[in-house]
């Protein structure tokens, strides 16, 4: 599933509160999955707290903005400032709990230019969130298999096992 | 013939907006010139809660972020003033200039390597006591060289400036 949400921020509501929201759809969206326990994506994204106002208020995420893959998911999460901000969504509803995310799931935040450098120290306390550019798509349960098999073939090894 | 426009934001409105814009700026000052942002990041939430309180209550005058060298000197200086009033620029309400604003901090010059920061408020008329905020006395300005951005941001009731000072 690919889709798009964005919230409002300054002067609807400010950076702080906005920067609450989208964590609190990153967490419900993931921790309503059954792989993953409850609590341990708010642990991951610990590392982001203290600079994610400051991402918002500073219009960071208007355009690349956040975002949030996992198993056949794929979320783009922006805020908006200013006059755009009157017409833009003041709270945003986590995913249907009918996804089943999985564990290896990805916050890809974008790099703010003067800042990236403080981004990047909070992105590598966490093997969940990452400064990469995003997939253009979710990734797929099947592709990731493929991905991620085994370059040792296990079949030759077991004839060879079953051989001694 | 005459026009009209609607204003849909409130006092509230404008004091967040401004107060963002305002936090955020000094963010990207400190972070350009490599001046330690954490203890502001560490303080964000309280210090946009003073800030909007006191923009929303009218007692708001300036913002000033001094930079403070480790052998001594106390410059650059920037000062955020806050002007009260009907603002907006033509039928825009709430605005701020992040691509001006952005050239414009490439421009700053550096500072030596241990240069910390100081953040003061100076007010127009009484204020309610925000949490983490207490008396403070300002370095001077004098014998700096200032220059304005001009607005940095505005709403229906307020705008904020920002004028820099330097050697």
């Amino acid at each position: 599933m690919k889709t798009h949400r964005t919230l409002a921020a300054s002067p609807i509501q400010s950076a702080s509160d906005a920067w609450q929201k989208l964590r609190a759809f990153v967490v419900d969206t993931l921790e309503s999955s059954a792989q993953i326990p409850l609590g341990s994506v708010r642990t991951e994204l610990n590392p982001l707290d203290r600079l994610g106002p400051v991402l918002v208020a500073g219009g960071h995420l208007e355009n690349k903005g956040l975002v949030l893959c996992g198993n056949d998911l794929h979320v783009t999460l922006t805020t908006l400032t200013a006059d755009a901000a009157l017409d833009a969504p003041q709270d945003i509803e986590p995913m249907p709990n009918d996804i089943e995310v999985g564990n290896e799931w990805t916050l890809y935040v974008p790099l703010p230019g003067a800042l990236d450098t403080h981004v990047e120290n909070a992105v590598s306390q966490s093997d969940h969130l990452s400064v990469a550019t995003p997939p253009k798509d979710a990734p797929s349960k099947n592709s990731r298999k493929s991905k991620e098999r085994s370059t040792v073939d296990l079949d030759a090894l077991r004839k060879t096992e079953e051989g001694w | 013939m005459t026009s009209t426009r609607t204003t849909v934001g409130t006092h509230t409105h404008t004091a967040t907006h401004l107060a963002d814009v305002i936090l955020s700026s000094i963010a990207g000052i400190l972070a350009t010139l490599k001046i330690d942002p954490t203890q502001m990041f560490a303080d964000w939430n309280r210090d946009q809660s003073a800030i909007q309180n006191w923009i929303e209550e009218g007692s708001l005058k300036t913002v000033v972020l001094e930079c403070h060298r480790p052998h001594g000197g106390v410059h650059p200086v920037f000062e955020f003033p806050i002007s009260y009033g009907a603002s907006g620029i033509g039928d825009r309400q709430f605005t701020t200039d992040r691509a001006a604003w952005a050239t414009y901090l490439a421009k700053l010059e550096n500072v030596p390597v241990g240069t910390g920061y100081r953040l003061f408020c100076s007010f127009r008329k009484e204020h309610t006591p925000q949490p983490g905020w207490g008396p403070g006395k300002r370095a001077s300005v004098n014998g700096l060289r200032s220059s304005s951005f001009g607005t940095l941001a505005s709403g229906p009731h307020a705008n904020a400036g920002m004028r820099y000072y330097r050697k």
